[in-house]
């Protein structure tokens, strides 16, 4: 990996997209603004740690459509030969994506979004004494990290696909969650012998009817460390190995 | 066949394995689980006893603290992670954070305890921010201080003496049959005391301008038919 | 130098391209790269520059697998497409950005283009037309100084003028190190410019030879009338009469018609093809 080399594929990235990135840091404003007004208005309906909601929402649906624009140069052949052709390795290309788009990124969602956190919070402290989200309180901070297992699965779209990346990522997703949870279910039933198994969690624990009540089955603390570890850590860094690997095997 | 595809193909592998795996030592688990128990739901673990008890968090899972023969912690299994018990001397500290539900689901019939603590030596209770249900304590004096947005109801309990310090936006109230001879109030802030179900021989009442008391009928007539006996006694 | 050995490219299982093809390619040449539209011509040059891969065999640039794409290989090739691709910057940014990803960058070479041009610095590179691009484009290729430079139909979209700039640009810019690949199908563009020609058909190649080696062995001439069929190679008949091609016994150097010749390989395969067997010989470019 050369430093020079990434830098350089920084500053491409950035002067060639700066003025996209600021209308977009405006618009992701706007939509967080309006998501806070809403869930302000209609806050009958939207009970609950709303500024957690609006957080998540914010950073998944406008990190993945920021991922989705790192590798845009191969919706089209003569951008994608551009991309391909610039001195730098498949490497090199993939960590600056990943820097842009999983790091950088963060940290500017982070500003965006505590600036209209902190003007929603000043405009409710004193009618229902809002403070403003704490991303340390109650563990949250771990549905941040998946935040990286979703930029990896995201970039990786971005290499495979061609045209509509990002809808056909999201699509791919969603149907590999669908069975997934109807694979691991019927596994847990073969596996356990239990019937009435109604819901599972992948790598982490099933829950079973019993006399109209639920009971909850989960791993050990310890297996379930290794298994949070694996999902929040490992996953995004697997991911990101692939997607070097499709890079350096793309064609255009 | 390309090398990107052959990793994918091993992720798959590596996941599949995974469940597989998980699956068997969910058997195991399962296998633990005592159908019959009421607390099947539940994992306890003995604690040493405690005079002093710390709660923080904000777990809508309500937190039940039973007078009992001896010192135990049961938590709801699938909120394990979520929960952080530190012992020191007679201190017992407890964190119960996470699930993001909110602290109205608390106060709901329907929502299971969180964590069932049982004790025979408590006889102060500090809580910040979570639903603490009090039951079940006889013949025993109890502090109790609730900050932030905890809440807290005492169900069937008898004090020799009861004392509560509310701040911030802190409630409690009464379940069942309770009584407190000595009952002392402190509410400060926006907090509000629902005095409904409450036997009491003497009041101290200390409460800021903000913060509010809720009489039932029964409870304003032992106010006032006391309050001429001189009973109530305000002390501020 | 670039190696094609035993190259093998399918677009799918059932449609072959290229088989078993080797090929090489020297430095100091000019080479032209002809053939019909879906003989092959991108996929060859596209190979070349490790944006596709071969299915089997190998393609190596200066020793190094294209495939791999590694940096030393990007620092010495550009490959510049049919549609050209120019990012969302002035020219004055567009170097700051990618001229320092190549060495042998060459700031007043690409300053003389700009003036050439005229097109200022301060320029948005998409506000300029079609033809502006593809020559800022090409004058940016020729100042990186990489050592291989290919290009896929450059002609195309360019005007009258244009044509012969661009003509110029590689000639000027053209050294012994340098190896140019020009892949088009406008034959007639590319007359002066090249020294050596590739003609393929269907992923074959029909020729591979200098421009002196085809002289020496052929001649190119016109007839009012057509000739006797045991006269000739190949004759067609066009508004101006016969042109027509025969073998070279007397040593005479005529005008290389390239399009006769490429449409006499085409048609008259048979013929032609014996006559260039055996392994160019690769004469020194000399320009004139």
């Amino acid at each position: 990996m050369n430093l020079v080399n990434l830098t350089l594929l920084l500053k491409r990235q950035l002067k060639e997209q700066s003025q996209l990135y600021l209308l977009g840091s405006l618009v992701l404003f706007g939509l967080l603004a309006t998501l806070f007004l809403i869930v302000h208005h209609w806050r009958d309906s939207f009970g609950g740690a709303v500024q957690n909601g609006v957080f998540l929402i914010g950073l998944f649906g406008s990190g993945g459509i920021f991922t989705a624009t790192m590798f845009q140069e191969f919706s089209e052949s003569a951008k994608g030969i551009w991309l391909l052709s610039i001195p730098a390795t498949a490497a090199e290309k993939i960590a600056a994506a990943i820097l842009l788009s999983g790091f950088a990124f963060l940290v500017a969602y982070l500003g965006i979004y505590y600036l209209t956190d902190g003007l929603y919070t000043l405009l409710t402290y004193q009618k229902y004494g809002t403070t403003p989200l704490n991303l340390f309180r109650n563990g949250f901070y771990w549905l941040v990290c998946a935040y990286f297992l979703f930029n990896g699965i995201i970039l990786l779209g971005s290499v495979y696909f061609t045209k509509l990346s990002f809808v056909k990522t999201l699509l791919v997703l969603l149907l590999v969650l669908v069975f997934l949870n109807y694979a691991n279910n019927f596994l847990m039933g073969i596996i356990s012998g239990i019937p009435n198994i109604n819901s599972s969690t992948p790598l982490s624990g099933f829950q079973f009817e019993h006399q109209g009540e639920n009971i909850y089955v989960n791993l050990p603390e310890n297996i379930d460390s290794i298994s949070n570890i694996f999902a929040r850590a490992v996953l995004p860094l697997i991911f990101w190995s692939i997607t070097w690997l499709r890079f350096r095997e793309k064609e255009v | 066949m390309k090398k990107s595809n052959i990793a994918l193909l091993g992720l798959a592998l590596i996941f599949t394995a995974g469940m597989l795996t998980t699956g068997f030592i969910l058997k195991k688990e399962a296998a633990k689980i005592n159908l019959n128990d009421p607390l099947r739901n539940y994992e306890t673990t003995p604690t040493a006893a405690f005079k002093v008890l710390k709660i923080s968090g904000s777990n809508g899972y309500p937190i039940h603290i039973q007078y009992d023969t001896g010192n135990s912690l049961t938590v709801l299994r699938r909120r394990k992670s979520f929960l952080k018990a530190k012992n020191t001397a007679d201190t017992l500290e407890i964190i119960f954070s996470g699930a993001n539900i909110p602290l109205d689901e608390a106060s709901k019939n329907t929502t299971p305890a969180g964590i069932i603590i049982k004790t025979n030596a408590v006889n102060k209770i500090a809580n910040q921010n979570t639903f603490v249900r009090i039951i079940d304590f006889r013949k025993t004096d109890l502090d109790l201080a609730l900050s932030g947005q905890a809440v807290a109801t005492f169900s069937n309990c008898q004090f020799p003496a009861l004392n509560i310090r509310a701040t911030g936006q802190s409630r409690f109230g009464f379940d069942g049959q309770n009584i407190a001879d000595n009952f002392n109030l402190n509410l400060q802030n926006s907090t509000i005391g629902f005095l409904k179900n409450i036997q009491f021989a003497v009041l101290q009442h200390q409460v800021g301008d903000s913060a509010a008391v809720v009489l039932s009928n029964q409870v304003m007539a032992q106010v006032f038919n006391q309050g001429q006996k001189k009973l109530m006694q305000p002390t501020k | 130098m670039i190696q094609l050995n035993n190259f093998c490219y399918r677009y799918s299982r059932n449609q072959e391209l290229f088989r078993g093809l080797n090929l090489t390619l020297q430095s100091g040449q000019i080479y032209g790269l002809l053939g019909k539209n879906g003989a092959g011509k991108s996929t060859l040059i596209k190979n070349i520059g490790g944006l596709l891969f071969p299915t089997t065999g190998q393609v190596q640039v200066f020793g190094q697998e294209s495939r791999l794409r590694q940096v030393n290989f990007l620092k010495d090739i550009f490959f510049i497409p049919e549609e050209c691709y120019l990012p969302n910057l002035t020219v004055k940014e567009f170097i700051q950005v990618y001229a320092p990803f190549y060495p042998n960058f060459d700031l007043t070479q690409y300053q003389s283009y700009l003036d050439l041009f005229g097109i200022a610095p301060s320029r948005k590179l998409r506000s300029l037309s079609y033809g502006q691009k593809k020559k800022t484009l090409i004058g940016f290729a020729l100042a990186t100084n990489t050592r291989v430079l290919i290009l896929d139909e450059p002609t195309n979209g360019l005007d009258i003028p244009a044509k012969g700039i661009f003509r110029n640009m590689i000639k000027d810019a053209f050294k012994p190190d340098r190896l140019v690949i020009i892949s088009s199908h406008q034959v007639r563009d590319l007359d002066e410019l090249i020294s050596s020609l590739i003609i393929l058909d269907q992923g074959k190649v029909l020729l591979h030879a200098a421009k002196d080696e085809i002289l020496q062995r052929l001649i190119f001439g016109i007839s009012p009338a057509s000739l006797p069929e045991t006269a000739v190679l190949y004759q067609e008949k066009s508004p101006a009469g016969w042109p027509y091609i025969a073998k070279n016994t007397s040593g005479q150097k005529t005008y290389l018609d390239m399009e006769l010749l490429f449409n006499a390989l085409l048609e008259n395969n048979a013929a032609l093809q014996p006559m260039f067997t055996t392994n160019p010989k690769i004469p020194a470019y000399e320009l004139s």
